[in-house]
């Protein structure tokens, strides 16, 4: 049984390294077919003839396509992911900076959807046919639609002009903090500044909503479900017959039989949640990676674009590869 | 033959959900219409003299139903022409990503060997990498534009149809009328169309009805970040991100217009969702991907 595992988590792994790979290539075929000079292009409007004979030097812009790949390539390994001459950085260096403000809103937000989503759905389990039920699930179906372009600008327009509370961006300019790990709500925390962390925590509200939203509709759709199934296994039907109190039953036999598929779908929605990010980072200005796309979108910054497509899609594997092999372990169903 | 077509029809209706999907659809096609046709204003009729603030929705301001927008253009008429394009678009991207997965799939699936190899590792790589970011690559190359939005959006769903239609065709593929009908010696192409196609149809057809409400994400939100439609082309995702930077001055020209959108993402979801149940009452978990 045991090599098993170890057999599928090991054909699961070379399919990401696949992938990843599959990935680069298409990003690679996609920056040469950029019309015009590629060089013209990676360097924006402010091209000079230097320029472009330095960037064409440094990619190998003169060389045979497959030449260009292994440049590419090597310099991608070395986790160069090149200069934007637009915003004048190094696009790994852009990325580093902006990546652990999306971290904490996605996980920030992934939280708040289980806790929302699991809570609402095991409910309406609960009162399966019921009024609330019905209520619970027309709801979830609602949130499950609701586009985040609409739910974002409400929440703008809800918090930040009816409540009048601190919105856009993650810290009021007026506070100073020192940075030990990049998490604003940890790092406020850190410096022992109360009021920073309170600013930093209701700023962070409103577009973590906006992501777990959608998300917990989703979620309460799938513990309803996964919930009513178990508590139609016999063991249930012994425990009640045992006449166990239903507190005891529900977190005992239900609850924890129930969680595993929630769990494991959830976890691949979480790198969902990175793509939906784009979004609402622009409209509550978060300067997160996502942020930076819609900069880098609205500057024709192609080097910017293709360096975050290429991070998300590898985190996305990564997650994608990490949940699978969770799941094989915890749910031995499904070591086929 | 039309007898049992509107009988299904009927019985299809009978899903109380799939109803309030159609009536939601149909009262937002006729108000287009409405729109397209009576309206006073034309959609990018600017009017200086209602130029700042913004009227806002209410009696007073007839026959601006749902106000103007900043530059004084009616934002009822606005959104209903945008309901046309969102909603077409919707349609272009999922009838020619559906079209080109469902050749893909029938021909990998029912084929097989190296062409189904190559053809589902390419889709495998498609779809691994996060379709919202893909799009937003292949637009940044293709350049802004509605068309350029829709052709990358088709470019990232067409996986989807692949390998859903692949599957089935396995599936299909080894049963006793399709050997059947091999034996009896006719052509791959007729048994593909024939016989493999019609057993394909109806979980396509939900999948496509449940593949619009995402595309129509996609458009609204490749607009919105700059990508997709243009000013002055009335465009839900464009609309709110015009709008959204006085939207503390005026919210209306940014949440109408999204109310609508939601209504019509609705729409698609209760009637591809009813279908789904309709059709398989055993699955009713629904997972998609929403951005």
């Amino acid at each position: 049984m045991a090599r098993n595992i170890l057999q599928y988590v090991f054909y699961r792994l070379l399919q990401s390294i696949l992938s990843v790979f599959g990935a680069v290539v298409i990003v690679f075929i996609l920056s040469r077919v950029l019309p015009g000079n590629p060089a013209a292009a990676i360097l924006g409007p402010k091209a000079t003839p230097e320029n472009i004979a330095r960037v064409t030097r440094e990619w190998g812009l003169d060389k045979s396509y497959l030449e260009q790949f292994i440049v590419y390539f090597s310099r991608l390994i070395r986790g160069d992911l090149g200069d934007s001459y637009i915003m004048g950085y190094n696009v790994s260096r852009l990325i580093a900076e902006r990546l652990p403000a999306s971290l904490e809103l996605v996980v920030f937000a992934f939280a708040l959807s289980l806790v929302i989503g699991v809570t609402l759905g095991a409910l309406a389990a609960r009162k399966h046919d019921t009024k609330l039920d019905l209520a619970l699930t027309s709801l979830s179906v609602m949130g499950f639609s609701f586009p985040t372009l609409l739910l974002g600008v409400i929440l703008l327009i809800l918090f930040g002009v009816n409540l009048g509370l601190p919105v856009g961006g993650r810290l009021d300019a007026r506070f100073t903090v020192k940075t030990y790990t990049g998490l604003m709500l940890i790092d406020t925390l850190l410096n022992g500044n109360i009021n920073a962390f309170i600013d930093a925590f209701m700023r962070i509200i409103p577009p973590a909503l906006t992501l777990a939203i959608p998300l917990s509709g989703l979620l309460v759709k799938l513990t309803r479900n996964s919930v009513l199934e178990v508590m139609n296994q016999d063991y249930v039907r012994t425990a009640k017959m045992k006449k166990l109190p239903e507190k005891v039953i529900m977190y005992k036999h239900v609850m924890r039989n129930a969680l595993i598929p929630i769990v494991t779908i959830a976890g691949l929605y979480f790198a969902v949640l990175v793509t939906g990010d784009v979004v609402v980072e622009t409209i509550f200005a978060w300067p997160g990676l996502g942020r930076l796309v819609w900069e880098a979108v609205t500057l024709r910054d192609y080097m910017v674009i293709q360096g975050s497509v290429l991070l998300v899609s590898i985190i996305y594997i990564t997650v994608n590869l990490i949940v699978d092999t969770l799941y094989v372990y915890i749910d031995p169903r499904i070591r086929g | 033959m039309i007898d049992s077509t509107s009988r299904t029809l009927r019985e299809v209706l009978m899903v109380k959900r799939v109803r309030y999907g159609v009536i939601i659809l149909l009262s937002f096609l006729a108000l287009s219409l409405i729109v397209v046709f009576f309206s006073p204003f034309q959609y990018d009729q600017i009017s200086y003299n209602v130029h700042y603030p913004p009227l806002s929705p209410s009696s007073v301001n007839w026959p601006y139903i749902m106000g103007t927008d900043n530059l004084g253009r009616d934002v009822f008429t606005r959104t209903f022409y945008a309901y046309i394009l969102d909603t077409g678009c919707g349609l272009a991207i999922v009838s020619l990503s559906g079209l080109i997965g469902l050749i893909i799939g029938l021909i990998s699936g029912y084929l097989g060997g190296l062409v189904d190899l190559v053809l589902m590792r390419i889709m495998d790589i498609v779809i691994s990498i996060p379709g919202f970011m893909l799009a937003i690559a292949i637009a940044a190359v293709l350049g802004s534009s509605i068309v350029n939005a829709v052709i990358s959006v088709v470019i990232v769903t067409v996986p989807i149809y692949a390998r859903l239609v692949r599957g089935m065709v396995l599936s299909v593929k080894e049963s006793l009328f399709v050997l059947a009908a091999k034996e009896a010696g006719l052509s791959t192409v007729r048994i593909i169309v024939k016989h493999v196609l019609p057993q394909v149809t109806p979980i396509f057809i939900t999948q496509l009805t449940m593949e619009l409400s995402n595309a129509i994400i996609y458009i609204a939100a490749l607009s919105f970040i700059g990508l997709g439609a243009q000013e002055p082309v009335p465009e839900w995702g464009l609309m709110i991100s015009t709008a959204r930077r006085y939207v503390r001055e005026a919210w209306w020209p940014a949440v109408l217009p999204g109310l609508v959108m939601f209504l019509t993402v609705l729409s698609f979801n209760l009637i591809g969702d009813g279908l789904r149940d309709y059709l398989d009452p055993r699955k009713k978990l629904s997972v998609r991907e929403t951005s």
